[in-house]
């Protein structure tokens, strides 16, 4: 790492270069945990996310741009203008590998420009060029008007129409024609708020390697790792994120019409074997430096999405626009994920989003009237492009559904907050919890709000074990999952591998390129002081123990069939088990002081 | 009893069923004990589980209801066998 910033204000126009205090490397390594840590010194945790005062960061990790296995990734630190939290949101390519290599760590962005913008950063230059004919554009459009400004092998992350109009879940999109995507929170908002429609950057210096030799056997390590687990690599290059879907159907946990139940009876549709052979044209990488490409691109030959192409859509999306919405047209997913992407629109909070309107619809609670002439019934694959454009531009129906579904269900009410599928404001991942408790812990207290990533994925590795539905224990397992996600995203390293390499795989390559000395527990460690850090800043922001709640959906109505039928979440003492294991305050939900102390967390300078 | 075989455990054929004439009342442990002769895959997982200690990581659901450790299962039944899911 090199120990420095880049500070952009984007009010004065104007940039500065900033130290980085070392420690924060030993305690917090890089990515989402360095990227909290800062922001909870520069930022009030009240601040207005979508106001000024709000920065947004890209963080690199120390493996960015070593050419580690799976270290090509890059993470956005901000306050999420959806939840309300600390925000990190990671994307696959290279856009950090570019940043370091330019000799920064992190690119912080301040202030509010007058006019549309966009950053052009080489090596140690700043350029702010006028984007004032960009803003409009679609992402590919964008995109491919700046990498004519811009050397051959920058990278560019930028926004759509969504971010420019404010959508609570716009996205920030990289990497040209993969389109690959800062998909959760609504850091695409953030940029759109700062009138900033992309950055571009391009470096061409070293990032330092402290130890070779230690780089090279520590990528053996993770080769041998890889090797013995041929039967993982296999499904992931053949069938990737959808590989598990039709297992996840029989576990009782794919959900299905907006969370009433956790089984599809047309799953098949979305097999994995059946998306090979109608739907992959290709298998690809998401980025460099990655051993086992587990992406595919997908195309649609015929019918009335004829010529939708995506690089996609991987479970989260085919379960938020398919499943959830009793959908069994992949075409039609095919197609969203495209628009989606062009858009600049998280996925997974569209298509929630767009469940929770049309389980009102259905109750009556909206009616023709309010969806401007959309007939928004379960299965109906023909209203979700009309939708998605409404909701890029807030237009008619657009401008409640951009809100999100927490927010919208607020202004509706008539209880339509009970299946509003959030917490914190975001928008569930795709596994039904009333038969994992660990995976409901997960969602009621994820940072960032109901994520399926944040602290690990429980529901998966006790799914079918007695363990699973007991409020005992859970909350050790979350911990240690989050520790272990955390870990991962620190360093910055793709997740999908995780429980194959391990934690000693990022251990090893991060004391080769460190010279720090961290093995296992320290990465344990580390987990565990970035966890109360992102809680310290949720706690002064206002959250708290209240605000760690589930839909009523999930607390009160028993799951319908399926293996874990009967069940619900017993919320209440679940959040006992939690604070408990986690050493903060059960009546507040705040971190204890002497856990805060135990961890050498200090408080803003 | 009809067996399912999801994912990985088909070795190539991502969905393989078969039919077994298997007695009523057999365990988790027995029923998997006797596809280990039958199914590399599952002979891996048992042979994994005795190296580290640690349970059989496969999910097991007859008619719709979790299989664990020592339940009954009957000789009717249809049983769906799912590897584990990765995940960290």
């Amino acid at each position: 790492m090199h120990g420095k910033a880049l500070v952009v204000d984007l009010t004065t126009k104007t940039t500065q270069e900033q130290e980085i205090p070392q420690k924060y490397y030993e305690q917090y390594i890089g990515g989402r945990g360095l990227g909290g840590r800062l922001l909870h010194d520069l930022v009030d945790p009240k601040v207005d996310p979508l106001g000024p005062d709000n920065v947004l960061m890209f963080v690199s990790g120390p493996l960015n741009a070593t050419r580690a296995f799976y270290s090509s990734k890059s993470v956005i630190v901000t306050k999420s203008p959806q939840s309300g939290t600390c925000l990190y949101t990671i994307s696959s390519g290279q856009f950090c590998h570019n940043l370091s290599k330019c000799g920064y760590d992190v690119l912080i962005i301040k202030g509010k420009s007058e006019g549309p913008v966009y950053l052009v950063v080489l090596d140690r230059k700043v350029e702010f060029a006028d984007a004032s004919k960009l803003w409009g554009m679609n992402t590919g459009d964008a995109d491919y008007f700046i990498q004519q400004k811009v050397p051959a092998k920058a990278s560019i992350a930028l926004i759509g129409p969504a971010g420019e109009n404010l959508v609570k879940y716009a996205c920030v999109v990289t990497e040209g024609r993969q389109r690959n995507a800062f998909g959760r929170g609504g850091a695409g908002a953030v940029m759109g708020s700062k009138n900033l429609k992309a950055v571009a950057v391009h470096g061409t210096g070293d990032v330092p390697i402290a130890d070779k030799a230690a780089l090279r056997e520590a990528q053996r390590f993770v080769n041998e790792r890889l090797a013995a687990a041929p039967e993982w690599k296999a499904d992931q290059r053949k069938y990737g994120t959808r590989g598990a879907l039709v297992t996840l159907n029989t576990g009782g946990i794919l959900p299905t019409r907006q969370w009433h139940t956790g089984q599809y009876k047309d799953v098949q549709k979305f097999s994995p074997e059946n998306i090979r052979e109608n739907w992959i044209v290709e298998n690809d990488s998401c980025a460099p430096y990655c051993p086992n490409p587990c992406y595919h691109w997908t195309t649609v030959r015929d019918g009335e999405y004829a010529g939708a192409r995506a690089f996609g859509p991987e479970y989260e999306t085919i379960y938020a626009f398919g499943t959830n919405l009793e959908n069994p047209r992949f075409d039609s997913i095919i197609a969203v994920d495209d628009f989606c992407d062009l858009m600049g629109v998280d996925t997974m909070s569209a298509g929630l989003t767009i469940g929770w309107a049309t389980e009102c619809y259905e109750r009556g609670i909206l009616t023709k009237e309010d969806t401007d002439g959309i007939d928004m019934k379960y299965g109906n694959h023909q209203m979700l492009l009309g939708l998605l454009h409404k909701i890029a531009y807030r237009q008619g129906i657009g401008d409640l559904l951009a809100e999100g579904s927490q927010r919208a269900a607020a202004k509706v009410g008539q209880g339509s907050d009970a299946w509003a599928m959030t917490s914190k404001g975001l928008e569930f991942g795709g596994y039904e919890c009333r038969g994992s408790w660990a995976q409901a812990i997960q969602f009621a207290f994820s940072h960032r709000g109901g994520c399926h990533h944040d602290l690990g994925v429980p529901a998966r590795f006790e799914l079918g074990t007695p363990e699973a539905t007991k409020v005992e224990g859970r909350g050790a397992v979350v911990k240690a999952a989050a520790s272990r996600r955390i870990a991962f995203d620190c360093s910055v390293m793709c997740t999908f591998p995780l429980a194959i390499l391990g934690m000693e795989s990022p251990a090893g390559l991060l004391s080769a390129v460190t010279g720090y000395s961290l093995d296992v527990p320290k990465l344990y460690e580390i987990g565990e002081r970035v966890l109360n850090m992102e809680r310290l800043f949720i706690s002064k922001a206002g959250f708290g123990r209240a605000d760690d709640r589930l839909p009523s959906r999930l607390l009160d109505e028993p799951l319908p069939d399926g293996p874990n039928r009967g069940q619900v979440v017993p919320l209440e003492a679940l959040k006992d088990e939690f604070y408990g294991t986690c050493g903060w305050d059960p009546k507040t939900g705040f971190p204890k002081t002497e856990t805060l102390e135990r961890l050498g967390i200090e408080l803003r300078p | 009893m009809k067996v399912i075989l999801r994912g990985t455990l088909g070795e190539g054929a991502p969905q393989q069923e078969f039919q077994l004439p298997l007695a009523g009342g057999m365990t988790r442990e027995d029923l998997l004990a006797t596809l280990a002769g039958q199914v590399p895959a599952i002979a891996r997982h048992m042979e994994a589980s005795a190296e580290t200690g640690k349970p059989i990581a496969l999910m097991i659901v007859a008619d719709g209801n979790w299989v664990h450790s020592g339940d009954p299962i009957g000789a009717e039944a249809e049983v769906e066998i799912c590897p584990p899911i990765s995940g960290g």
